[in-house]
C-alpha cells in the first residue's frame, strides 16, 4: 500500500488529505491534485466573505424564493439537519451576529489587521424552522442572510471523503474537521493550553472529529466566533476547546460548537444523550473532562504530572 | 343538655384518658417505625466502576472521579499533562500561544497565518504523520 498526503489552505484553514491507494501505481496523486479543485467549486457556491458566491446572492434578497445549486441545496439542508439536532443552538442565521460582533471579514484579514470590524448591538438570530427548502423546484427562501460556517467544513470534508472513497481509505483534515474513514486511522487532540504536544492520541475508523473553540477565532477581550442565537452575543462559556466524534462529520463540528454554547458539564452531560456522540472538553481552568465513551477512543493512557515538579 | 357537676367530671376524665391514650399509642407506633428502620439494611451505592479499557489517575494518584454520572474528568486544574506516549511531538508552525495556568490567564491568538500559500504539493510518504484536530486554523 502507497499513502500520498496533500496539504493546502482552503475554507480559510489548512486542509490535509491522507490517501491509502491498494499499489504504488494507484492513482493516488492524480486523485488528490484534483482535491484543491473540489473544494475551490464549493468556497465558491458556499462561502460569504465572496461577493460574488451564490450565498452572497443569495443573502442580498431574502424572503424571496431563489434558485439555488444542488451544492448550496444539500449543504443547506445538513445545516438545517444540525440546528434541528442542536435544538436552535446551531444555525445558519446568525450571519448578522458575526458581523455586529467584528467578524465581518475572513478571519485571516482580521488577524492580519489586527482587529476586527466595528461592533454593534448583538441581535438575537431569526427561528431557524423559517428557512425553506425546495429540492425538487431547486429553490430557497430564508427569512435572513445566512452563514454556513458552524457546518460548511464538516459537510465538505463528508464530501470530499466521499470522492475518495473509490480509491482506498482515506482521511481528510479540513481545518481541524477529520473525517476517518475506511480503515483504523490515528487522530491527535491538542491541548489548547500546552499546543506544542497531544493531549490524546485516538483511533477512529468511520468517523469523523471535529474540534471547536474560543482559543484561536479570537479578537478583543471577548469575542469569538461562537455566537450564542439566543442572545446574538459571542457565547459567554467555560470552553476553551470541545472535540467531538461523530459517525456524521456535520453532526461532529455542530455538536461540537452546541457544547461550547452550553458550558462544559452541561454540554457533555447534554451530548452523553446522543448515543453515537462522544466527546471532550479542555475548560478555562485547565480541567479536561469527557463523556464516558469518549475513553474507547483513546489509544494511549495519559500521563499526568503535578504542576512544578 | 345542662351539664351537672357529675358530667363535667365524666368529660374531663375522658378528655384527660384519651389524650393519654393518644399520646401512648403515639409513642408506641414511633417506637415500632424506629425498631423497623433500624431492622432495614442500609443500600450499596450505585456508582459503577471505571471503565478498565483506560484508568487515568489524577496528580494525586486518585481515581477519575465524576463531574457528573455521564462525564468523567481526564484532568483536574492545576495539573500539567505530560505528552501522550510514544508520541512525537508536532512541529510549530509558529510561536505557540500563551500557557495557561490553573488560572483563567488570556489565550492570545496565535500570529497572523499566511495568505498567499504555495501550490499544493502531493507527497508519496512512507511513514504517516498523525493528523490533528483542534480549533480550525
Amino acid at each position: 500500500m502507497s499513502v500520498f498526503i496533500t496539504a493546502f489552505r482552503a475554507f480559510g484553514s489548512q486542509v490535509n488529505i491522507w490517501l491509502d491507494t491498494a499499489t504504488p501505481a494507484a492513482d493516488g496523486a492524480p486523485v488528490l491534485r484534483q482535491v484543491p479543485g473540489w473544494l475551490a467549486d464549493i468556497e465558491a457556491a458556499l462561502s460569504r466573505f465572496r461577493p460574488d458566491s451564490e450565498l452572497s446572492r443569495l443573502n442580498r434578497r431574502p424572503r424571496e424564493w431563489a434558485d439555488a445549486s444542488e451544492t448550496m441545496l444539500s449543504s443547506l439542508d445538513a445545516a438545517l439537519r444540525a440546528a434541528r439536532i442542536t435544538g436552535g443552538r446551531v444555525t445558519p442565521l446568525v450571519l448578522r451576529a458575526l458581523v455586529a460582533a467584528g467578524y465581518d471579514r475572513s478571519f485571516e484579514e482580521v488577524a492580519r489587521a489586527g482587529e476586527a470590524g466595528d461592533h454593534a448591538t448583538p441581535v438575537p438570530a431569526s427561528r431557524w424552522e423559517a428557512i425553506q427548502l425546495d429540492r425538487a423546484a431547486g429553490r430557497v427562501w430564508l427569512p435572513d442572510a445566512i452563514d454556513l460556517g458552524g457546518t460548511a467544513k464538516g459537510w465538505a470534508a463528508q464530501q470530499i471523503a466521499q470522492r475518495l472513497a473509490a480509491h482506498g481509505p482515506a482521511l481528510v483534515d479540513l481545518g481541524g474537521d477529520i473525517v476517518a474513514q475506511g480503515k483504523p486511522w490515528t487522530v491527535h487532540v491538542f491541548d489548547p493550553f500546552q499546543p506544542e504536544t497531544p493531549f490524546a492520541v485516538v483511533a477512529l475508523h468511520d468517523r469523523a472529529i471535529a474540534t471547536s473553540g474560543t482559543d484561536y477565532r479570537r479578537w478583543g477581550a471577548d469575542r469569538h466566533h461562537i455566537i450564542d442565537p439566543h442572545t446574538g452575543a459571542p457565547a459567554r462559556t467555560d470552553v476553551v476547546s470541545a472535540t467531538v466524534i461523530h459517525p456524521d462529520a456535520v453532526l461532529a463540528e455542530a455538536l461540537a460548537k452546541a457544547v461550547v454554547l452550553q458550558g462544559s458539564i452541561a454540554g457533555l452531560d447534554w451530548l452523553a444523550q446522543h448515543e453515537r456522540a462522544a466527546g471532550l472538553v479542555f475548560d478555562r481552568i485547565g480541567r479536561v473532562l469527557a463523556t464516558e465513551n469518549f475513553q474507547a477512543y483513546l489509544t494511549q493512557t495519559q500521563t499526568h504530572t503535578q504542576k512544578g515538579a | 343538655m345542662k351539664m351537672t357537676s357529675t358530667k363535667r367530671f365524666a368529660v374531663r376524665t375522658a378528655l384527660v384518658t384519651s389524650t393519654t391514650l393518644a399520646t401512648v399509642i403515639g409513642a408506641q407506633a414511633l417506637a415500632s417505625i424506629d425498631e423497623a428502620a433500624r431492622a432495614q439494611p442500609i443500600p450499596a451505592p450505585t456508582i459503577a466502576p471505571a471503565d478498565p479499557v483506560l484508568q487515568p489517575t489524577t496528580a494525586t494518584g486518585q481515581p477519575v472521579s465524576a463531574a457528573v454520572p455521564n462525564v468523567v474528568i481526564l484532568r483536574h486544574a492545576g495539573e500539567v499533562s505530560a505528552p501522550a506516549i510514544n508520541v512525537e511531538p508536532q512541529a510549530p508552525a509558529r510561536p505557540s500561544a500563551s500557557v495557561v495556568s490553573g488560572s483563567a490567564a488570556p489565550i492570545l491568538p496565535p500570529n497572523p497565518v499566511q495568505i498567499a500559500p504555495p501550490a499544493p504539493v502531493v507527497q508519496q510518504v512512507a511513514a504517516q504523520p498523525a493528523p490533528v484536530t483542534r480549533s480550525s486554523r
